[in-house]
């Protein structure tokens, strides 16, 4: 187990490493990097300030040395200012990641309630209406384009409706605030989570230990529950670690829907503003943070389901 | 006693019965099919199928609503004399509280209809967004900009990805020596690009190369080719242990000769059938971009930058954003349900859920 560990620890760092060099080299192939500053020779730049920037973005050294440097200075958690407002890219993160957390939370949590309980029971109930509603819910969840559903959600229950605020998140906690942006955010998940839990749940179902279990008289309370989802269940909890990789994007997404301010809003306006240090400070968080999840759903997968044994 | 025919499905003779319509209908992706013609047809001939031009404005006629929807009026009491307001007073009364009736010759004191919102007519069936461009025409010419994208998108991935897969699966025959590593290094490769999130690689790639349409089409195929490797490497594993690769070996084909004229034909299916539910996520990434206003750049028409417009008109007109999603929806639901049916039809191995 601690060797397994140990290489995917291995895999994260290399696939950390290729990730930023192909963003930095990026950044140094297509142009002097100064220009995504400002022009050269533009307003207020004079020729010293141009070659002390350069100097400053160790400009007159190899790539690979100027990769190193980077990366050193990411390591000891500098990855420089933003250019909008000079604030250290690291402040302006930390600052936005605790509206992104929230949201997800709230994302997951509906994501789970809803795409759980409705995959078993349209497993259960097949061919029932349970079933078709289920399947309607994966496959809406699969096709909206989750922009247009937020929108749509805007449309229909603050605009018509009146009954949940459009505004952006307030200083103090609303739940009401939360509503949309969740549902919006988990919607992609929850149809996720409702199609492996039910082809978990047929799977099991037709295994032979729940023939066993029923022949010998179990009640199907305790089959359904005990014996097939105790097991049904593991498949959905490793799709956990691609549920983030759906939040990374919908939350993006999500947050300039609703003007959210997190991370994804962030990335956003980033673009918008071609902030470069910001995007690249936030590919790098995101990406760590999908690793990091997909590490631990592997190490919980082993933990719950005593079969694996990774060595 | 007369022959009783059970099966429906073998009364050929006569006009079709409800049964044997709801049978194709079920049998086949008819509804889809349909859909997809649809937007084939109008995206590749959008300027003869278009009632307007896409990118006309006409501010007189902003915010019209759609055929159906009949105008509002609003009862208001007539306080003042329009020409004895003031002028700054007079800069007041919005564009639309012109739309009136009776307006100017109005007393005070009485009441009068004004038209909130003019009525939609057939000239504009979806009526017009924030600056009087005609919805239906920018929707079809969104239709043709998403057509060419993940056309052009997704046989560039196609072809880059396929032949990795086949390379992949091959190596070790080719290359005896390091074939291994080779395989194993594309592999990788793969993996890594499913951890990094893709909206994001897309954005920082747009602030480097910029934005235009060359930049998303390189993106949008950078995106479209990880889906094929790993099934088409999967395929040809199991298809170079077959009789007949090996026959074809001995009778002394070169590597090449049969990794192409005798492996690939029997990867096409899965391919075909990936290649499909891939269109779906490969629209509803562009339109996100689009929304994103890192995708198609306006004032060319695409369907994620009209929902994005409509996004700020949403109280007042709710038609702009409301047709462009609709259209992404049905087109990737379509595409999914034939990715589904081409998936049970040619390649049930790839069936993993449901």
């Amino acid at each position: 187990m601690s060797r397994f560990i140990i290489r995917r620890l291995f895999y994260m760092f290399l696939t950390m490493i290729i990730a930023t060099l192909l963003v930095f080299s990026l950044s140094r192939v297509v142009g002097d990097p100064r220009l995504l500053y400002v022009q050269e020779g533009g307003y207020g730049l004079s020729e010293e300030a141009w070659e002390a920037m350069g100097v400053k973005l160790h400009l007159d050294k190899p790539v690979a040395v100027q990769y190193l440097y980077w990366l050193g200075d990411a390591v000891t958690g500098d990855l420089g200012d933003s250019m909008l407002d000079r604030k250290p890219v690291v402040q302006i993160m930390w600052d936005a990641l605790g509206a992104t957390l929230q949201l997800a939370f709230f994302g997951w949590i509906f994501a789970t309630a809803l795409g759980v309980p409705l995959g078993v029971l349209s497993a259960v109930k097949r061919g029932s209406v349970w079933d078709y509603l289920g399947r309607s819910v994966a496959l809406l969840g699969q096709t909206l384009p989750v922009f247009w559903v937020g929108i749509m959600g805007i449309l229909i229950f603050a605009v018509k409706l009146g009954w949940l605020p459009v505004g952006t998140r307030p200083e103090e906690f609303s739940f009401k605030h939360f509503v949309m942006p969740a549902i919006t955010l988990g919607w992609f998940s929850a149809a996720g989570y409702l199609r492996l839990t039910r082809s978990a749940m047929l799977d099991v179902m037709d295994s032979e230990y729940i023939k066993l279990a029923r022949a010998k008289g179990v009640s199907s309370t305790a089959v359904l529950w005990k014996h097939a989802f105790r097991n049904a269940i593991i498949a959905p909890l490793t799709f956990s670690s691609l549920v983030l990789a759906g939040f990374i994007t919908g939350a993006i997404v999500t947050e300039t829907v609703f003007s959210w301010p997190g991370l994804g809003r962030l990335a956003f306006s980033s673009v918008d503003d071609n902030d470069f240090p910001v995007m690249v400070g936030l590919m790098l968080l995101f990406t760590f943070m999908f690793l990091v999840v997909n590490l631990f759903t592997d190490i919980l997968y082993a933990y719950v389901d005593p079969r694996i044994r990774y060595g | 006693m007369a022959e009783v025919t059970t099966d429906l499905r073998r009364s050929r003779f006569g006009p079709p019965t409800w049964q044997q319509i709801f049978y194709v209908l079920r049998r086949w992706p008819v509804g889809p099919i349909a859909i997809l013609s649809v937007l084939v047809f109008v995206g590749v001939f959008a300027p003869l199928v278009a009632p307007h031009d896409p990118l006309f404005t006409q501010l007189v006629e902003r915010n019209t609503p759609p055929f159906w929807v009949g105008e509002i009026t609003e009862t208001r009491l007539v306080s003042q004399r329009v020409d004895k307001l003031s002028a700054e007073d007079r800069h007041k009364i919005s564009l639309r509280d012109a739309r009136k009736k009776g307006f100017s010759e109005a007393a005070v004191g009485q009441s009068i209809e004004l038209i909130v919102q003019p009525a939609g007519s057939f000239n504009h069936i979806f009526g017009t967004d924030q600056t009087g461009r005609d919805i239906l025409s920018r929707a079809i010419f969104g239709a043709r900009v998403s057509l060419m994208v993940t056309a052009v998108s997704l046989t560039s991935g196609l072809v880059i990805g396929v032949a990795m897969g086949l390379i992949a699966g091959y190596a070790d025959q080719i290359f005896p020596r390091w074939g291994k590593h080779l395989d194993e290094a594309i592999m990788r490769i793969v993996e890594i690009t499913f951890a990094v999130p893709t909206i994001l690689v897309a954005l920082v790639i747009v602030i480097v190369f910029g934005k235009s349409f060359i930049v998303l089409l390189g993106l949008l195929a950078f995106v479209a080719w990880n889906a094929f490797p790993r099934n088409v490497r999967a395929e040809v594993l199991s298809l170079k242990t077959t009789d007949y690769v090996a026959l074809a070996k001995i009778s002394g084909a070169s590597s090449f000769r049969i990794l192409f004229v005798h492996i690939f034909p029997g990867v096409i299916n899965t391919v075909l059938v990936i290649a499909t539910l891939r269109v779906g996520q490969l629209i509803l990434i562009e339109a996100i971009l689009s929304f994103l206003g890192a995708g198609v750049q306006p004032p060319k028409p695409a369907w994620g930058a009209m929902v994005a417009d409509g996004r700020e008109y949403l109280g007042d007109a709710w038609w702009i954003a409301f047709f462009p999603g609709m259209g992404i929806f049905l087109v990737v639901v379509s595409l999914n349900f034939l990715g589904d049916w081409m998936r049970d039809r040619f390649d049930p191995r790839l069936r993993q859920l449901d």
